[in-house]
């Protein structure tokens, strides 16, 4: 992968990693393939590149020590990874979830001025 | 916090990368299973669902590349396969690998060598507290040394400075006596102030203070730290110790700490002495015919003098100060006898002058000396760097299609750049440890170079930041050097040509540079030849010239006799007891012994002139012992040598030296002669002696220098004219060492305090030809390098050329021509080069010849043989480094070359 676009890369791996995070909370633990089909189901087009994309997403965030992986079997006792949320993950979850709360409200305020006392 | 435990994790995977691959492999493939049920389950065709899961997985392989990088460190990888792959690539051609590093090594451990010589000889700050408060005082005109009154008075009357003191370094060998075993050791006088002054204290007891250096005091001194270490073993009750010092007993009060080496630069004093403890010698110098002391002599200026500013001033504020005190320091001192004009000389005033380095004489002495080593090893790097850069480049071109595949499979240019850069990087890395041995070598054979035997430099040549910094420094610039351009050049190909081999000429320009770079190798390297060969000649004429006695076979001993002057008659028996001894040692032929004049070892003579005038001549004077001509195998030219009927009281008699009587007396045979001795002042006793004998001018100072005329009296005669210290000559046959130990036994069963110093004649020749020695070894031994320079060069070139018209050769082949010609051909245009380059060379050779005509002797500046012997050697080598590479192209099969890969 190359250099271009270096801006737009973060900001979308950093939304990418918000919902891997919001998914396993949400789903409790699952491997690569389902939090993939959940993120498309979920957000639509952000997804529609491709899925190979998730997978280095998944080891930064593993890295980074917000989520841990273990090897199991699926419904049909396929091998396949799967990822939980660590309890770092969880917290970093409400941290980002308070900032999007706080910068919406504040962008509402800016697009609605008259309806702020409402 | 999270990104540090990322990297850790990234660190870590550098490690284990096997299992991580596969395990991606295992999910992508268990994710790509999942997918394909549910879009069979959703109702698709086998194929269809397959296909749709694979589309919307994407790429796999960038998928594992762009997961490779997040889960690595790649730079540090690719780092460290470059270094792999450089390192396999070195392995392959352990031959180019070798010389590489070797002549890397040379270059840099030489620049390493010299420039650690120099920062502790010049550049590296004496280990005092706060060195660049130091000034040295010195007077307007350069001349740095003051009399004691003048120190006395400058030290009184100053108020300019923190604190001040003087020191003096000159007659500063001190003879320490241990239980009977004597040795010589280095050391200072210095003032009371010295080391409160430099802010040194002693590593174990005190250091010197003012209320040590007044007259008077208790004999105390302080020792070094290697003294220390040497004669007391380090032991810890060294205070108190009492020091047997010239004969006189002193106290240790306190050891140097290890890193101090005094002020001076190059010398490392042992002991340390109150300036007044020179008092205590006087007997002892008086031995040595020395005046003492120099603390009351008005003429002696022995002494620098240093001194502290205080805080906020600045030199140039001190110096203007001292331009004020400087007249009534001046006034209080006696006045200065005229010079020879008559005049009175006036005083400059005395300026302060920043030496936070220490005084560095030898430094500054040699300048010229140390300027050509940097030119010498700046040259050499450079040259094996160029050289180098062209080997790389030959190298380069045969990896061609390797180079232009990789570009083609998307390999970056700078990608492949930094490769090429790590294999040249590794190179200097090598050469420059190796180089590191290399350099300690070279350092102790500089050292040599550049001190007078038996005045050895002392350096403190620990490694510091700054030395490192600076090998850490060259090798980085250097593995730039030649490894920049060449990578470059090789990465800039044109894919499609190369990878069709297509018509690959030579490059006109890079073939300009190779053959030029040749020829500056060659005719540097002839050049370099032809002078060492002028060098080894002189060196040769200096050794094989008479210098008026035979040197070979014969000891010599400093024979001293504590205290003997208080009584000249013992003195004379023990002389003679001891002669009759030697004498009767087995295997001794002949003896004899000499004194010096106990007043200047030059004397005048007043012989009458042309008219009632007079003349003034001035002789070497020395008093021999019977027999003293017959032990050194001086030739007699007129008349006989001194005898057993020359005493006391007869007929006062001298031997003349050719040149000496050739002064006084031209030609005509010299008859009785009337002498006035005086000792330069002007005042002397007029005496008369009649010649007896004139013998060959002995050679006084070095070979190759004017004879220097010399009056020679019987020793029997000197009354009380002549030194305490007597030389004597024994010439013995067989082994000298043996013969020196029983010389010692000799001595000591005559008189057992007699002190004896024993050394061999041969030494004198030698050690007057030191200089010499040493130039012709360093200009023999970088010519020599240079000149395998030249030959890897020639080698370099040849090769390159033979595989860059390989198919050119074949075409030649194809068309008839046979081997030999194909041989002639390539080695005809080295040899062009070749000759060109030694034409330049004879050139440059004779120009610098000129340039050292100061240190040539007994050899013409265009001497033929040296010249010859420098083309002729450089023919050979270039002759056997051009042949290999021919000889391999003259073997290729056309076949081959035609097709050539």
């Amino acid at each position: 992968m190359g250099d271009k676009g270096s801006d737009k890369k973060d900001v979308w791996q950093g939304t990418l990693a918000l919902m891997v995070l919001k998914t396993l909370q949400a789903m409790g633990p699952l491997h690569g393939y389902g939090i993939a089909r959940r993120i498309e189901q979920t957000s639509g087009d952000l997804l529609a590149v491709n899925y190979g994309t998730l997978y280095p997403a998944l080891l930064k965030l593993e890295q980074e020590g917000y989520i841990s992986s273990e090897w199991g079997f699926s419904d049909n006792n396929r091998k396949a990874k799967y990822y939980k949320l660590t309890r770092a993950g969880r917290k970093q979850l409400n941290r980002e979830e308070r900032e999007w709360e706080q910068t919406t409200a504040i962008l509402a305020r800016f697009l609605a001025p008259g309806e702020e006392r409402s | 916090m999270r990104r540090l435990r990322a990297w850790l994790s990234r660190l870590g995977e550098l490690f284990s990368k096997h299992g991580r691959e596969q395990e991606l492999s295992a999910e992508m493939e268990s994710h790509l299973q999942m997918h394909i049920e549910d879009n069979l389950r959703a109702g698709m065709s086998a194929e269809a669902a397959r296909r749709q899961a694979l589309t919307k997985l994407g790429g796999v392989e960038q998928t594992k590349e762009a997961y490779r990088d997040r889960r690595g460190l790649p730079m540090v990888e690719t780092f460290l396969h470059d270094l792999r792959f450089a390192g396999r690539v070195l392995r392959k051609s352990p031959g180019f690998t070798a010389v590489s590093v070797l002549s890397l090594a040379l270059g840099i451990g030489a620049t390493i060598a010299i420039f650690s010589v120099i920062y502790a000889m010049a550049l590296r700050t004496l280990p005092v507290s706060q060195p660049d408060q130091l000034v040295e005082i010195v007077r307007g005109d350069e001349v740095n040394l003051h009399s004691y009154a003048e120190w006395k008075e400058f030290r009184d009357r100053q108020d300019i400075f923190a604190s001040v003191f003087a020191y003096n370094y000159f007659d500063a060998s001190f003879e320490i006596t241990n239980q009977n075993q004597h040795q010589e050791v280095y050391g200072a006088y210095i003032s009371g102030d010295y080391f409160s002054t430099l802010g040194v204290s002693a590593v174990v007891g005190r250091a010197l203070q003012s209320s040590d250096d007044q007259p008077g005091a208790p004999p105390v001194c302080v020792i070094g730290y290697g003294l220390w270490r040497r004669l007391y073993g380090q032991s810890a009750d060294i205070l108190g110790r009492p020091i047997r010092v010239n004969g006189n007993e002193f106290q240790i009060v306190g050891v140097a700490p290890r890193s101090f080496s005094g002020v001076d630069v190059g010398s490392m004093p042992e002991i340390f002495m109150p300036l007044e403890a020179e008092r205590t010698f006087r007997d002892y110098h008086i031995m040595y015919g020395k005046q003492s002391p120099s603390l009351d002599n008005p003429r002696a200026t022995l002494l620098c003098i240093l001194a502290r500013l205080k805080p906020g001033v600045s030199v140039s504020q001190a110096s203007a100060g001292l331009r004020v005190l400087s007249p009534e320091i001046y006034a209080a001192l006696p006045p200065r006898s005229s010079d020879t004009n008559g005049r009175a000389a006036a005083r400059q005033p005395l300026v302060a002058s920043p030496s936070p380095n220490g005084l560095s004489n030898t430094w500054l002495q040699d300048m010229d000396v140390t300027l050509l080593l940097i030119a010498m090893a700046t040259v050499a790097l450079l040259i094996a760097c160029a050289n180098l850069g062209n080997l790389l480049l030959a190298r380069a071109a045969k990896r061609r299609s390797e180079i232009a595949t990789r570009l083609a499979l998307g390999a970056t240019r700078s990608r492949l750049v930094r490769q090429l850069l790590t294999e040249s990087g590794v190179l200097s890395v090598i050469g420059a440890a190796m180089g590191l041995f290399i350099a300690r070598w070279v350092t102790q054979a500089l050292l040599w170079a550049l001190s007078y035997p038996g005045d050895p430099i002392l350096l403190d040549l620990s490694w510091d930041g700054k030395l490192a910094a600076f090998a850490v420094c060259i090798t980085l610039a250097c593995a730039l050097l030649f490894g920049l351009a060449p990578a470059v050049e090789a990465t800039r190909i044109s894919v499609y040509s190369a990878m069709n081999n297509g018509v690959t000429t030579g490059r006109p320009r890079n073939r300009f540079m190779n053959s030029g770079l040749v020829v500056v190798q060659v005719a540097l390297s002839v050049a370099l030849l032809a002078s060492a060969g002028l060098l080894v000649h002189t060196l040769q004429a200096l050794l094989s010239n008479d210098p008026g006695y035979d040197p070979k076979g014969v000891i010599t001993a400093e024979v001293s006799l504590p205290g003997a002057h208080k009584n000249p008659d013992y003195e004379a028996m023990v002389g003679e007891e001891l002669l009759t001894a030697f004498r009767s040692l087995p295997g001794v032929t002949s003896a004899s012994y000499g004194r010096s004049s106990s007043k200047m070892s030059l004397t005048q003579l007043v012989v009458p002139g042309p008219g009632a005038s007079e003349r003034r001549i001035g002789a070497y004077l020395g008093f021999s012992s019977p027999d003293s001509f017959k032990t050194w195998r001086t030739p007699i030219l007129a008349g006989r040598e001194f005898n057993d009927t020359d005493t006391a009281t007869s007929l006062p008699v001298a031997v003349l030296s050719a040149e000496l009587a050739r002064v006084l007396f031209g030609k005509v045979n010299p008859v009785a002669l009337r002498f006035r001795e005086n000792d330069g002042d002007g005042e002397g006793t007029d005496y008369a002696v009649e010649v007896v004998g004139v013998v060959r001018d002995i050679q006084l100072r070095r070979p190759g220098d004017a004879p220097l005329p010399a009056l020679h009296r019987p020793v029997s005669q000197c009354g009380s004219s002549c030194s305490d210290v007597a030389y004597y000559q024994i010439r013995v046959a067989g082994a000298l060492a043996e013969a020196t130990k029983r010389v010692e036994n000799a001595a000591a069963t005559v008189d057992p305090r007699i002190v004896l110093k024993c050394g061999r004649l041969s030494d004198i020749i030698s050690d007057s030809v030191h200089r010499n020695r040493a130039m012709a070894l360093i200009a023999t031994a970088f010519s020599l390098f240079v000149g395998l320079l030249a030959m890897i060069g020639v080698y370099g070139v040849t090769s390159y050329a033979a595989s860059e018209r390989t198919r050119e050769i074949g075409i030649r082949m194809a068309l008839g021509a046979d081997r030999g010609d194909v041989f002639r051909m390539l080695l005809g245009e080295m040899t062009r080069v070749v000759c060109i380059g030694i034409a330049f060379g004879v050139g440059a050779g004779i120009a610098a010849a000129q340039m050292i005509r100061g240190t040539i002797w007994g050899v013409k500046a265009t001497d033929p043989l040296s010249i010859g012997f420098a083309i002729g050697l450089m023919l050979l080598i270039a002759g056997i480094a051009a042949f290999l590479p021919a000889r391999r192209a003259m073997r290729v099969d056309p076949m081959v070359a035609l097709r050539y890969e």
